[in-house]
């Protein structure tokens, strides 16, 4: 009895008045909606800044993986012994598209790898499922046979450097003006490598050169002249 | 009277301008705190990649300066023509002796300097450069 005749006199006092002893539906439902928005803007803010330090995460680890390719590319240049040779071979892909193999032969203990037992490295440009390319380590033993020299090369070896596009390698050989194309089996071992391509996350192209020490030792000439003393010509480098 | 009580009591009629201007700024003092922190990591991600990319453009740049030594004693190398990265490339001389007290000839000091954005790196080498 007493509860009805409370609802009937508060409804009888109207809205108009605001009755104290709660919230309307309205009420309610204008504050919710207005948490609504607030909540719904938060959560964009907070999507955009967890996506950003996502993005710069994922770039970051790129950036690692290239200065760890690069370190050590550099390095299996660096340490070429000097019956190593470079060749640069084009073989098809899964695609059927050309792919550019780096071939450093008689190339024992590069990269890192001492107990291989000699044989060829090879740096091999690998079309990937989603578009990309990768540079992949590949190893072809010493006296294998061309069918297995083949099947190394179209093995998957070790990915060194995922997620990039138009791998490219051009070289600098010695008495020639420009950056060569090409680097056929029996031609001179360059001066400089250079590798450019495109990383997905990076907005510039890479290009890095590596430098590969010539086949002789240089001869320190001028370190020990006494000063006054014409200095010598330069050792020949064979 | 009434209309004084109203005012005293005004949580049941709605809220004042200074409620509103108060959870505003509140609000406000929040959002700026998130797009501080998105601010940041754009940023430092930027750092990031500048830095690193100067690393490995050093490294090109001296490895290609092992195989062609510079010629003159200063080279600027725009942006635009280097991919994104500006290169000054300056050859002082260096006074070195050696054990016996005699003047060094010959080396001089390659400094390469890159800059790209905000960020620039430098590498220095001894160079015998008659």
């Amino acid at each position: 009895m007493t509860p009805s005749r409370d609802i009937m006199r508060s409804a009888r006092k109207g809205f108009g008045q605001n009755s104290r002893k709660g919230f309307t539906l309205v009420e309610v439902m204008i504050s919710l909606s207005i948490m609504a928005l607030l909540a719904a803007s938060v959560y964009a803010i907070v999507t955009s800044v967890i996506g950003a330090s996502r993005t710069a995460m994922d770039q970051q680890l790129t950036l690692r993986r290239l200065d760890a390719f690069l370190r050590v590319t550099r390095g299996a240049f660096l340490n070429l012994p000097p019956a190593g040779t470079i060749t640069l071979e084009i073989g098809r892909g899964r695609d059927g598209q050309a792919e550019q193999q780096l071939i450093l032969a008689k190339a024992q203990r590069l990269f890192g790898l001492p107990s291989l037992g000699g044989g060829s490295l090879v740096l091999a440009s690998q079309a990937q499922s989603d578009g990309t390319r990768s540079i992949n380590l590949l190893r072809i033993s010493p006296n294998a046979t061309d069918q297995e020299r083949a099947k190394s090369l179209a093995s998957p070896g070790i990915p060194l450097l995922p997620g990039l596009r138009k791998p490219h390698w051009t070289f600098r050989i010695p008495g020639q003006d420009d950056w060569q194309e090409e680097l056929p089996a029996g031609s001179p071992r360059p001066l400089l490598v250079r590798l450019q391509l495109q990383i997905d996350d990076l907005p510039n192209p890479v290009e890095a050169i590596f430098y590969v020490p010539p086949l002789a030792a240089v001869v320190p000439t001028l370190i020990s002249a006494p000063a006054g003393s014409t200095p010598p010509s330069p050792a020949p480098t064979r | 009277m009434n209309s004084d009580r109203l005012l005293i009591r005004t949580g049941h009629h709605g809220f004042t301008l200074v409620e509103v201007l108060l959870a505003l700024a509140v609000f406000a003092m929040a959002v700026v705190g998130l797009a501080k922190a998105l601010d940041t990591a754009l940023e430092s991600g930027l750092e990031v990649r500048q830095r690193s990319t100067l690393r490995a453009e050093l490294e090109s740049q001296l490895a290609y300066r092992m195989a062609f030594p510079l010629g003159q004693e200063k080279l600027i190398l725009e942006a635009k023509d280097n991919h994104g990265i500006r290169i000054e490339e300056t050859l002082t001389p260096y006074p070195l002796k050696n054990q016996q007290g005699n003047e060094i000839q010959n080396v001089k000091k390659l400094t390469i300097l890159a800059v790209m954005g905000s960020e620039s790196d430098s590498a220095s080498i001894l160079v015998n450069s008659p």
